[in-house]
């Protein structure tokens, strides 16, 4: 009884505390240093990969971060030196064009096509997908929490499409952290802007530890 | 077995006590059973009500509130969409479809919903079970109507019955749209959604019957007819919501932000998922406030058996010594009572599950009917056998006070007892 009761108060503090308006910019700590180095073409793969043993009891997951998801040569930063943004008042025309191509840099969010097919493992914040969210067969992957709420939600590179492994639905909540463990595959979201997105497949997921 | 018969006996002679114990018991566990029940059931309701749409679009607001106006059926828009908007956002590529929404007006207390065909095909609920029309047919005339199993069920339409809709949401209500009658051209099958409550009619006619209805009440003089009406432009000017599929879920994200940021309109664009989940969180705190509450009640429960059991320790002292006398040890005397407690905690919990699953039986199509929440009558739930068997291990506790406190006595008093 007494167990319970503590369970419960827990509950209500638990509830109280992920409360939306709390929001600490909790990241992700990246991946260990060892994969940082990340590499782009399919033949360097075999060198740095990383044969960890995962809790599903795979092996050959390579574990990565999200930064592997954004190629290494873009770069909106470079921009910014460009204009020399620092220098820029916000009523200057420059700032105002700075940030519109800012903006439409952001939206193109390209992908790293190598990673088609790898067996990956990332961590992140879960989006459901649907309303029911004690068997979640689909849902979305964020690398930070609140996303989706706030504006600006992550770019179309910094947001990962996971479909369980069939008869494996996932039962949690929104923003839970947790491992996702699964084939990368690339998505072409529509011919004509030549825009694309990540799609973890056949994936397993795990609760988040450190 | 003598022992058996004995305690029988004795529980019998003080029937009134224990009878007012096991009633207090049986009303908390009810009541504790009944909090969690209806929490996981109004959850599991809410979840399946909406399945497979990407995004709910609408005018500017809250998250939850929009989902709880244009899918439940809660409360009332902020504001409608224009169609010219509607139709920017069903024209992006990267959405698959798109069904507008209309709401606003009523027929006898059910809200009338104007839509597209589309809605049939896309509108998803439970995992992904489409919507099933039983009898007739969806609409394909101007003044067609498709209802809910609720509303042809409770007010006993059949195909090609003649129906009047309402203006606003009352079921009493003095604003007709009494010159263009609609006829009843399909029933849907029974969701357990708000499905079930909706007269669904095409957005046309929800134009149609406000052609003379321009600036808030009737134009007096002015009467357009029902066949007049089909004449007219019938182009909705705007809709309330709209629900959006999209081809691919990575974009969800970035449709979202084309929305939010629609330069001509503030517009508000949620995930069905994330909506709810931010209700929980809000409702989750008086939910587990109520949780704690009916805890608290099975103590008291408890509590008031502790107290009898305790008085009536007293008054037993001498039949504790003739039970001694015939042979019984302490043990026995301690089994007694703790036997005792235990047999009325497990009879209070029995009586309460049955006044429970009772209430519940009563209570189910007033709740549906109230507030859209189907209630199943379900086997118990892993965790609900959990809470039954701690409130049976509580029980067994709290009856090892007294029983101590007997064996005690016994020890100390034997048979020379002095009431």
């Amino acid at each position: 009884m007494r167990k319970w009761l503590f369970l419960s108060l827990a509950i209500v503090g638990a509830m109280t505390l992920n409360g939306c308006d709390q929001l600490d910019d909790k990241k992700v700590p990246s991946a260990p240093v060892l994969q940082a180095e990340i590499p782009q073409t399919p033949g360097d793969k075999k060198v740095a990969h990383s044969e960890i043993l995962d809790k599903t009891g795979e092996s050959d997951v390579r574990e990565i971060n999200w930064d592997t998801l954004i190629p290494d040569d873009w770069r909106p930063e470079t921009l910014m030196e460009q204009y020399n943004a620092n220098e820029l008042s916000d009523d200057d025309p420059r700032a105002q064009q700075l940030l519109e191509k800012l903006k439409a840099l952001w939206s193109q969010a390209p992908i790293v096509p190598a990673l088609e097919g790898e067996r990956v493992k990332l961590p992140g914040f879960v989006v459901p997908l649907e309303m029911d969210t004690k068997k979640m067969a689909q849902f979305l992957l964020v690398p930070y929490y609140g996303a989706c709420i706030h504006v600006p939600p992550p770019p179309a590179n910094q947001t990962v499409h996971v479909l369980t492994r069939e008869g494996t639905a996932f039962n949690g909540r929104l923003f839970d952290t947790v491992w996702v463990t699964g084939t990368m595959r690339v998505e072409h979201l529509s011919s004509e802007l030549a825009e694309a997105g990540y799609r973890l497949e056949d994936a397993s997921v795990t609760p988040y530890n450190e | 077995m003598a022992i058996f018969s004995m305690a029988w006996q004795s529980l019998l002679n003080r029937r009134f006590t224990a009878l007012l114990t096991i009633i207090s018991i049986a009303l908390s566990v009810a009541l504790l059973i009944g909090v969690e029940r209806l929490r996981t059931e109004a959850r599991e309701s809410f979840a399946n009500t909406l399945s497979g749409t990407d995004l709910i679009v609408g005018a500017r607001s809250g998250p939850v509130p929009l989902l709880l106006y244009t899918v439940f059926r809660i409360g009332d828009a902020t504001n409608n969409i224009s169609w010219k908007s509607y139709q920017d956002i069903a024209a992006l590529l990267k959405v698959a479809w798109s069904v507008p929404i209309s709401l606003g007006d009523s027929h006898r207390g059910f809200r009338v919903l104007g839509t597209t065909p589309g809605y049939f095909e896309h509108y998803r609920y439970a995992h992904n079970r489409q919507l099933e029309i039983t009898k007739g047919q969806p609409f394909s005339d101007l003044y067609d109507a498709v209802l809910g199993a609720e509303v042809a069920d409770k007010l006993g339409y059949k195909i090609s019955d003649s129906i009047i809709v309402a203006h606003g949401a009352s079921d009493v209500s003095f604003a007709r749209h009494e010159n263009k009658p609609f006829r009843v051209s399909g029933i849907l099958a029974r969701t357990g959604t708000p499905v079930d409550r909706t007269v669904h009619v095409s957005l046309e006619a929800i134009e149609a019957i406000h052609v003379d209805w321009q600036s808030g009440a009737p134009i007096p003089g002015v009467s357009v007819s029902a066949e007049q009406a089909r004449t007219m432009d019938l182009t909705p000017k705007a809709i309330t919501a709209a629900l959006v599929g999209l081809k691919s879920k990575v974009a969800t994200f970035q449709v979202q932000r084309f929305i939010n940021d629609y330069p001509e309109e503030p517009l508000s664009a949620i995930l069905p998922g994330v909506a709810l989940s931010q209700l929980w969180n809000l409702i989750g705190i008086a939910e587990n406030a109520l949780l704690i509450v009916s805890a608290f009640v099975v103590l008291v429960g408890l509590f008031g058996m502790l107290t009898a059991l305790l008085t009536s320790l007293n008054e037993r002292r001498r039949e504790m010594a003739i039970l001694r006398s015939v042979g019984a040890r302490p043990g026995h005397v301690f089994a007694l009572i703790m036997g005792e407690a235990g047999f009325l905690t497990l009879l209070g919990v029995l009586l309460g599950m049955a006044l429970l699953y009772l209430l519940l039986l009563a209570g189910q199509p007033i709740i549906e009917s109230r507030f859209g929440i189907f209630i199943e009558l379900g086997a118990l739930s892993p965790y609900e056998w959990i809470l039954l068997s701690t409130i049976v291990g509580a029980g067994f506790l709290v009856g090892s006070i007294p029983s101590y406190r007997a064996y005690r006595l016994s020890l100390a008093d034997g048979l020379s007892v002095r009431v």
